[in-house]
């Protein structure tokens, strides 16, 4: 069953085999729990159970999918309505910079730096933990449309394609926030890493 | 025109992916060829992009996965094991019994069965009756043929009980 694509799986789970959504789980799991683990700020219960509602989603609706999409764009495009959801229903961010998808983003990056954690103390060698630390808060406090089209490209390793799939925009949208992204990072965590700034 | 340093600067992400086209390549390249700065800042974003790509991988608790594969395996219907009624038609017969329905028919003569309209029925009680029977019968043959097989014992060693094989006086 290993050399089976997620699709042939999907379309078998359809039909009642269960082990080939025992398969499709243990693929995906991880790095489905790993995207929600970051987009709701590290907070490993609400991460849990959101995973465990996306797939409990997924089975009961498996008849719906269709193998025309490719399955881990398919999942992650429900994975992520449901964090974004799931962080408006709970009003997740208060105590936090609240930012609207409708703000201007280059606002939002002095809002962003202000809110930041204080840069590195300026050792030139942080602890790997506290390197970690630093840049999963610097994420977590990005503006939402910045953080999950970074999360999705950086960290989970989605071309910009498969992000356009998943967030329903045109791949060059998916290129600039990117690299927005990116450069926000840059412009609080640049001191962790030696490079000069001006 | 030479690039100066904010240019190149809101550049570098692009660059470090390879996504920036041939000629506006070219004049990063050679600003940062002249720019140790800049050079500096690259590295850095390079480094970033090592760190972030290092980032520790966060695993579901056991709990979390187990619930999830049982509700999977709740929603899937399980074969064709429902609760057969009371008559069984010569089909149901044979998924009850677990074999194919050519096979019955060479049992067709003593298992309990009853016709109605041409078709050949079964009432389930019996048989599990006749199942019952063939059960007794396997048992007790097996205990014969098992009898059959021991050899002459020593009656000294049985304490004076004899065991015989068949067909010894």
């Amino acid at each position: 069953m290993s050399d089976i694509s997620d699709e042939e799986l999907m379309m078998m789970f359809q039909c009642g085999n269960v082990h080939a959504f025992e398969l499709l789980f243990e693929r995906h799991r991880t790095h489905l729990f790993n995207f929600i683990y970051r987009m709701l700020d590290r907070n490993r219960q609400d991460s849990e159970d959101l995973l465990q509602e996306i797939f409990v989603k997924l089975i009961k609706a498996k008849d719906l999918y269709e193998p025309k999409a490719k399955f881990s764009t398919w999942l992650f495009t429900v994975a992520r309505n449901h964090c974004l959801n799931f962080v408006k229903s709970r009003r997740y961010l208060e105590g936090r910079v609240t930012v609207s998808l409708d703000e201007d983003p280059e606002e939002d990056k002095e809002r962003l730096i202000e809110s930041l954690p204080a840069k590195s103390s300026g050792s030139s060698e942080p602890e790997r933990r506290e390197v970690t630390d630093m840049i999963e808060r610097a994420i977590s406090q990005m503006p939402p449309n910045y953080k999950e089209t970074f999360i999705l490209h950086a960290v989970q390793g989605f071309s910009h394609e498969e992000i356009g799939d998943i967030l329903k925009m045109n791949v060059a949208t998916v290129r600039t926030t990117y690299h927005r992204a990116r450069r926000l990072l840059m412009d609080q965590l640049g001191e962790t890493f030696p490079g000069e700034r001006g | 025109m030479i690039m100066n340093c904010t240019e190149c600067r809101d550049l570098l992400s692009e660059y470090l992916d390879e996504e920036l086209s041939g000629p506006v390549a070219a004049e990063v390249r050679q600003h940062l060829c002249a720019c140790e700065r800049c050079q500096k800042d690259l590295t850095a974003m390079g480094r970033m992009a090592a760190a972030i790509k290092a980032l520790p991988e966060h695993v579901p608790n056991a709990g979390t996965i187990l619930r999830i594969s049982q509700i999977a395996h709740k929603s899937v219907a399980p074969p064709q094991e429902a609760a057969f009624g009371p008559v069984l038609t010569l089909e149901n017969l044979a998924a009850y019994l677990r074999v194919d329905p050519d096979s019955l028919d060479a049992y067709l003569d003593e298992i309990p069965s009853f016709e109605i309209g041409g078709k050949l029925l079964f009432r389930k009680q019996s048989v599990e009756e006749w199942i019952e029977r063939r059960e007794r019968t396997s048992v007790a043959q097996r205990v014969d043929l098992d009898r059959s097989r021991k050899p002459f014992v020593d009656p000294i060693d049985r304490g004076g009980v004899v065991w015989q094989t068949s067909g010894e006086n």
